[in-house]
């Protein structure tokens, strides 16, 4: 571990279980979410676009993922706070955040899931954003601990998250069976 | 040296910049939020400013606002992956001197950098109006500042079918370009203004130039003064020592569904029907 991970990442942050947000949204907008969000699971990291945006410096590459990573608990926890809240204005603040710092690291898959969230949050479709949020969930957990990998071994992550799971499964988490 | 602040508060996002810009020879400085960067504007001097538009306490368009009236002058580059018509559209209103989106493609941000810091600071252009629905822009008459009308225009189009969007892309470029050089005559005193309208089925642009217009008859030099034989002009071009060429008014007609002048020919506005695409 180097000495830029001055806030080691709490998995219990990091990996918090959505369906807690899900449950919270009124029963009658649970049942009018469209199953629209498709999980992207492939392209966890883009490292050819990754080295690219580096200039092919690989300590600047590791340097970025570090300073990602650092940051990472508070763009999440600015993102649960609003979806909780249901601030779609906010929603959108904290996706768009992550859409701009996952992409900086090649996060190509948390980018796009970001992305969709604020375009949600953007038309206030909370109920769509929440449902969402499990895939963003899932594509960061996956670049977390990909950034993590390469950098220093693998993870020590532990895989609590049932979206997560399925996700990294490839297949689409089933929260309304 | 080239002093360049960079206002990010995205910590991979703010350190990818340093380096870049660092790399390319500028003396760079950062800010991670809008207090941070008004803290160092007062207190040393900046030829560029890179601005990040989502920021925690302080936007990046708020920022925008107060440098301006700090310095009016100042080139601002605004970086964002927020590519919304009205954030374009309020940068531009803001006097941003350009707009980069994120994820940033390093060789074309510093392409970026380098024309922005090679030429003055271009004359700005002003919006009138900055809802979607309406947009109303003003500009000088140069190319680059029908360059940048160009890209805000054809962003707020962005949503429309890629052949529509193409067609009238065409047709506006075609007819702005016109208005600058033979109406406003290049000179960046005089203005052109543009209107676009935006409804449920259909798009209009408008250009005004100031000019005092135009006979079609007289266009001998031009494919529309010809509907007969549209290669007739090009003697004419030639016998004039013009450029081949000739045809961007007939194919911005051919582009678009309407196309109407006024009667001294110094406003067009030209409509495409959305439901018929």
């Amino acid at each position: 571990m180097t000495a830029y991970l001055v806030k080691p990442l709490q998995p219990q942050q990091l990996i918090e279980p959505v369906e807690s947000l899900a449950q919270a949204a009124p029963a009658a907008e649970q049942q009018s979410v469209p199953n629209v969000v498709e999980p992207h699971v492939e392209g966890i990291v883009d490292e050819a676009d990754a080295l690219k945006l580096a200039g092919g410096d690989h300590a600047l590459r590791r340097e970025l993922a570090q300073l990602f990573l650092t940051e990472l608990p508070d763009k999440l926890a600015n993102l649960r706070t609003a979806a909780a809240a249901g601030d779609a204005e906010q929603l959108r603040l904290a996706a768009h955040a992550l859409k701009g710092s996952t992409a900086a690291v090649g996060g190509r898959a948390a980018s796009d899931a970001s992305s969709r969230i604020e375009h949600l949050g953007r038309s206030a479709n909370l109920a769509a954003a929440r449902a969402a949020l499990a895939d963003l969930e899932a594509a960061l957990e996956q670049l977390a601990a990909a950034l993590q990998e390469s950098a220093h071994g693998p993870s020590s992550l532990p895989r609590r998250s049932q979206s997560a799971q399925a996700a990294k499964a490839g297949r689409r988490p089933r929260k309304h069976p | 040296m080239t002093r360049i602040l960079i206002v990010e508060d995205d910590g991979a996002s703010r350190r990818l910049l340093e380096q870049l810009l660092a790399s390319d020879g500028y003396r760079v400085a950062s800010a991670r939020d809008g207090a941070d960067a008004l803290r160092r504007l007062a207190r040393g001097r900046f030829d560029l400013i890179l601005l990040d538009v989502w920021m925690p306490r302080m936007t990046g368009l708020e920022l925008l606002e107060q440098v301006r009236k700090r310095r009016p002058r100042l080139r601002i580059i605004m970086v964002t992956a927020d590519d919304t018509s009205a954030t374009l559209l309020h940068s531009v209103k803001r006097h941003a001197t350009e707009f980069v989106r994120k994820p940033i493609d390093p060789d074309a941000l510093l392409d970026v950098v380098r024309r922005v810091l090679e030429h003055p600071a271009p004359p700005p252009i002003d919006v009138v109006s900055a809802r979607p629905e309406w947009v109303e822009l003003v500009a000088p008459c140069t190319l680059s500042a029908a360059n940048r009308v160009h890209d805000v225009v054809v962003h707020l189009d962005a949503d429309l079918a890629p052949e529509v969007r193409e067609s009238v892309g065409f047709a506006f470029r075609e007819l702005l370009m016109n208005a600058v050089e033979w109406g406003g005559k290049l000179n960046p005193r005089r203005k052109v203004r543009i209107s676009y309208l935006r409804a449920a089925r259909m798009v209009l642009y408008r250009i005004a130039d100031p000019g005092s217009g135009f006979d079609v008859a007289k266009l001998d030099h031009a494919a529309i003064a010809h509907p007969a034989d549209p290669t007739a002009h090009l003697e004419h071009r030639e016998a004039k020592n013009l450029r081949p060429g000739g045809f961007g008014l007939m194919m911005a007609r051919e582009s678009v569904d309407e196309l109407i002048y006024n009667e001294k020919h110094n406003e067009v506005v030209f409509v495409k029907y959305l439901d018929r695409a």
